[in-house]
């Protein structure tokens, strides 16, 4: 079986810098995979042990995620193989975009019967990407997956949604989005970071980006929020200033 | 303008339609796999789901209740059937909604961005779509019709076959309407002690909400309760942040408090910069102090 | 001369920031020092990311690593978990093992790490009597008529030794005189007739606790010996340099933890209407902290990258134990410094760093022995 995990190279946000004028500074920002996409990967890496299946990675981004550390970082999480599109005519893409690049990567990595996404990315956590994937793909999508057991031609998945816990059996080849509790990201030991550079890295660029149905108008940091700040290490005066502004 | 709205919950049909009103003329809402909704739009689209589809395999269904009500824009709820349908409606029509839309503007939406970190303005170049949580509009301002045109469900080629279901005990929450939160984060470090939040709460008239921790890392309380960007964004008059270090993640879903007091033992802790009144100590030491004193 | 890590290194450094995140929780912490010790689920976890394993021969299961990273890899592992625990030392056993031991012995070794997480062994080597001393040491074997050795004598500071099933023992061949220069390594189950222990109640180092090991006529076979006979001294010395290495890479990143908590406290501590890091003396500590904390890193980064490269650090460990364990934990008595009384309890991670560091100023050496090891050899070095 081929199990693909699709996941998202973005900026580490803990090196965003505010610029004086307001706009957000990337250009210090290290990249990382994305927060959710690491329980993704863990997932499919499970599921890759448990059925003896390769389990490939794709990722679409701007040029910068084609970085040699990033890349070794997904490969040392149980990941055989990368397929990257970093391109910066591929920045900033909408969820239709991402999905339709992609799709492409899912055909070039030698098919595909099952796509495990993660619920959200940090920057957008628009947790569209997946639905937009399947419906290029054609094939059947179900999110809230917290388990997932390979059965013949379908996948047995518990999906926990908001209000219901639903028990499905979805067809293959399809594209499940998990969520975040439902594996544990590995912590990757010498061995697999020391594996991961031998592994096979597919980047190539972007051909073809379609014209984006979303794009960004303006980008800033929020405005500060104006708080009093009155902070006590006396419980006495912090219960009176409570009570007072109640 | 007509709006196509995709809920499922009656709490956010009401505040998704009250807000759809004021970008469009008109408000179509399309309720998939639960009850009918009325009242709240100017007519209701009904899709009953047999008891082995999935709601989220509706969505020939919904692009043709789309395609009939020649709506042209949508807004969809957080949630994740709705979500499936937004996706696989926008797929269809060559487009990608605007995700966690804060505030929408015509064809423009602001949104959050890297949890918080931005605020984004982002244009639709196509059909408007926008997803929207919790909070964000008014459901009390919502007004509509008891129209309801019920839609057959009709299953996609590959449809994926529910075995079964078991319901997940109802929250007894409602943080949108609450005058005043009490939220619990990572400083409870034992269950038992959450009863000192629930004092608290109890002695101010609160809900009692929390951070992603311990909706999602632990199970002490149900993801209805979870504040922050990927849950409920609130503005109740009084926030009282417990245990919470003020992640930016979890500030954006309560940044529109009236008051925020926090109670914190790391003096370092970014709440401090982002509060009215906090004390540093011990919450064993301070809940109830202030459950005593108000 | 290039200080870039590559990305092999910082991947492996991300991890352990990850691994000390999870494990090492403020909860954790705190219940490690009042227990004195370590969860066993913490250990299972280091090996699990293989860090117990860096440095040991593939053909044991081991990860193949060069010292410069193991070195990094420690550094980094004290800042983020911010206490003084066990886990880099229990490698240093099982390097013992896997070099002077027999075949059985490193298997046996391998399999009880990989099934616990923990070494098979303690260390015995110091008496109360001889420390770096050895040859004042007066634990003896002595060869019976059937064949058998007994073994007699007491050990002391000897790390995990109540926790651990097996000891490794160096004791005199034959005869306990000071000018017996032959010993023996011999692999003891603690729970041999004959062997008790004694817990040492420290000042510091709560999480690793310590105990005095007595030997009264325990009855030893050949093949529990380690290597080769009367040469045991010298086969521990061998592992010495580069153990003087990683102690000082564990003090380092102690003081790390200890400077970053100083200089966050002075940031925010208000005396006199500004945060004390306005205050001149306060930046001079802290200016004094980074020099300390640079200069002890530059010398161990070289050391290991000497050692790397089977350049003889005879000198060099010597030189960087002596300066790298007292400077570091110079450090952390600025760093008290700045908090005063308020990191003056074991409440606060200060007071408690403090005090585990000291220790390292004799553990592994004193200070004293290391200038004595140095000096001699700076002497020589310039001779004419």
């Amino acid at each position: 079986m081929n199990i693909l995990v699709a996941c998202k190279i973005i900026p580490d946000d803990q090196d965003i810098q505010i610029a004086g004028d307001g706009s957000l500074d990337f250009s210090k920002a290290h990249q990382i995979v994305s927060e959710y996409d690491l329980n993704a990967i863990e997932f499919a890496a499970q599921l890759g042990e448990a059925t003896g299946s390769s389990v490939k990675a794709i990722s679409v981004g701007a040029a910068a995620a084609d970085d040699s550390k990033v890349k070794k970082n997904i490969l040392s999480r149980g990941v055989d193989e990368l397929f990257l599109t970093a391109d910066d005519a591929a920045t900033d893409l909408d969820s239709a975009a991402t999905a339709a690049e992609l799709a492409k990567l899912a055909n070039a990595a030698d098919g595909y019967d099952l796509i495990v996404v993660g619920t959200g990315s940090a920057d957008f956590y628009a947790k569209q990407v997946g639905v937009h994937l399947a419906a290029k793909l054609d094939v059947p999508y179900v999110s809230g997956v917290t388990k997932a057991t390979v059965n013949g031609s379908t996948v047995s998945c518990t999906r926990v949604l908001e209000n219901v816990v639903e028990n499905v059996d979805v067809p293959l080849p399809c594209v499940v989005s998990i969520l975040p509790d439902a594996a544990l990201p590995r912590i990757a030991g010498m061995k697999d970071i020391l594996a991961a550079g031998k592994k096979p890295m597919n980047v190539s660029a972007a051909e073809g980006v379609a014209a984006p149905a979303v794009s960004t108008v303006s980008l800033a940091a929020p405005a500060a929020v104006d708080r009093k700040c009155e902070v006590f290490e006396d419980i006495d005066s912090f219960v009176a200033a409570v009570k007072a502004a109640l | 303008m007509k709006a196509f709205v995709i809920a499922e919950n009656e709490g956010a049909a009401r505040e998704l339609c009250a807000g759809a009103r004021t970008v469009a003329d008109s408000v179509v809402l399309c309720v998939v796999g639960a009850p009918a909704i009325t009242g709240v739009a100017d007519v209701c689209v009904h899709i009953d789901v047999p008891a082995g589809n999935i709601a989220d395999d509706a969505y020939l269904s919904v692009k043709s209740a789309f395609d009939a009500q020649g709506a042209d824009c949508i807004i969809a709820e957080n949630a994740l059937r709705p979500l499936s349908l937004v996706g696989r409606l926008t797929a269809a029509l060559g487009t990608a909604a605007i995700a966690g839309a804060t505030e929408i503007n015509g064809t423009q939406a602001s949104t959050m961005y890297f949890g918080g970190a931005g605020v984004r303005t982002a244009n639709a170049e196509a059909i408007p779509a926008f997803i929207v949580g919790s909070g964000v509009f008014d459901g009390s301002a919502a007004t509509g019709t008891d129209t309801v045109e019920e839609l057959a469900f009709q299953a996609p080629a590959n449809a994926v076959t529910k075995q079964g279901e078991e319901a997940l005990p109802k929250a007894d929450i409602n943080l949108a309407a609450a005058d005043a939160i009490v939220a619990c984060g990572r400083g409870f470090s034992d269950e038992a002690d959450l009863q000192l939040a629930r004092d608290l709460a109890a002695k101010l008239g609160a809900e009692v909400g929390c951070s992603r921790p311990l909706a999602e890392g632990v199970d002490w309380f149900p993801k209805e309760a979870y504040i922050g960007v990927s849950g409920a964004v609130v503005s109740p008059k009084t926030y009282v942040a417990c245990g919470i270090s003020g992640q930016m993640q979890h500030m954006v879903g309560c940044n529109g408090s009236e008051v925020v007091i926090a109670v914190n033992k790391d003096k370092n802790a970014p709440i401090f910069k982002q509060c009215d009144y906090g004390f540093v100590g011990d919450l064993k030491e301070a809940l109830p102090a202030l459950t005593a004193a108000l | 001369m290039d200080f870039q890590l590559t990305d092999e290194q910082e991947l492996l450094l991300e991890s352990v920031d990850e691994f000390c995140e999870r494990y090492f929780t403020d909860e954790v912490v705190e219940q490690m020092y009042a227990e004195g010790g370590m969860p066993d689920e913490i250990a299972e976890a280091y090996r699990d990311a293989g860090f117990g394993l860096m440095g040991i021969p593939e053909e044991y299961g081991g990860v193949p690593a060069d010292k410069v990273t193991v070195g990094l890899m420690i550094e980094r592992l004290y800042q983020k978990s911010g206490c003084m625990h066990i886990l880099y030392q229990n490698s240093l056993s099982m390097f013992d093992i896997i070099e002077f031991g027999s075949e059985e012995q490193k298997q046996q070794c391998m399999e009880h790490y990989m099934e616990t997480g923990w070494p098979i062994s303690s260390l015995a080597i110091s008496e109360p009597g001889a420390g770096s001393d050895n040859q004042s040491m007066t634990a003896v074997t002595r060869k019976q008529a059937d064949g058998t050795y007994v073994l007699s004598g007491q050990k002391t500071w000897v790390t995990m030794g109540a926790v651990l099933p097996y000891t490794i023992v160096v004791a005199k061949d034959e005869d306990p005189s000071h000018d017996n220069r032959n010993m023996s390594l011999w692999l003891v189950k603690m729970d041999t007739p004959g062997v008790s222990t004694a817990p040492l109640h420290k000042i510091g180092q709560q999480c690793i606790p310590f105990c005095e090991v007595y030997f009264d006529d325990v009855v030893l076979t050949e093949d529990q010996r380690m290597g080769e006979p009367g040469k045991g001294f010298m086969m521990l010395m061998k592992n010495f340099e580069v153990e003087r290495a990683y102690v000082v890479a564990e003090q380092l990143g102690l003081a790390q933890a200890a400077l970053e908590d100083a200089a966050r406290y002075a940031n925010q501590r208000i005396a006199f209407g500004a945060p004390i890091a306005k205050l001149e003396l306060i930046q001079e500590l802290l200016c004094d902290m980074e020099i300390k904390v640079q200069n002890t890193r530059n010398m161990l980064y070289k050391t290991l990258w000497m050692l790397d490269n089977d350049i003889p650090v005879q000198l060099e460990s010597a030189m960087l134990k002596r300066y790298g364990c007292k400077e570091c934990f110079e450090v952390a008595d600025m760093a008290l410094q700045i908090y005063a009384g308020l990191g003056y309890t074991t409440e606060v991670r200060i007071g408690r760093l403090w005090a585990d560091m000291r220790g390292n100023m004799f553990g592994g050496g004193t200070h004293e022995i290391m200038a004595y090891i140095a000096g001699r050899q700076v002497a020589k070095k310039y001779a004419q």
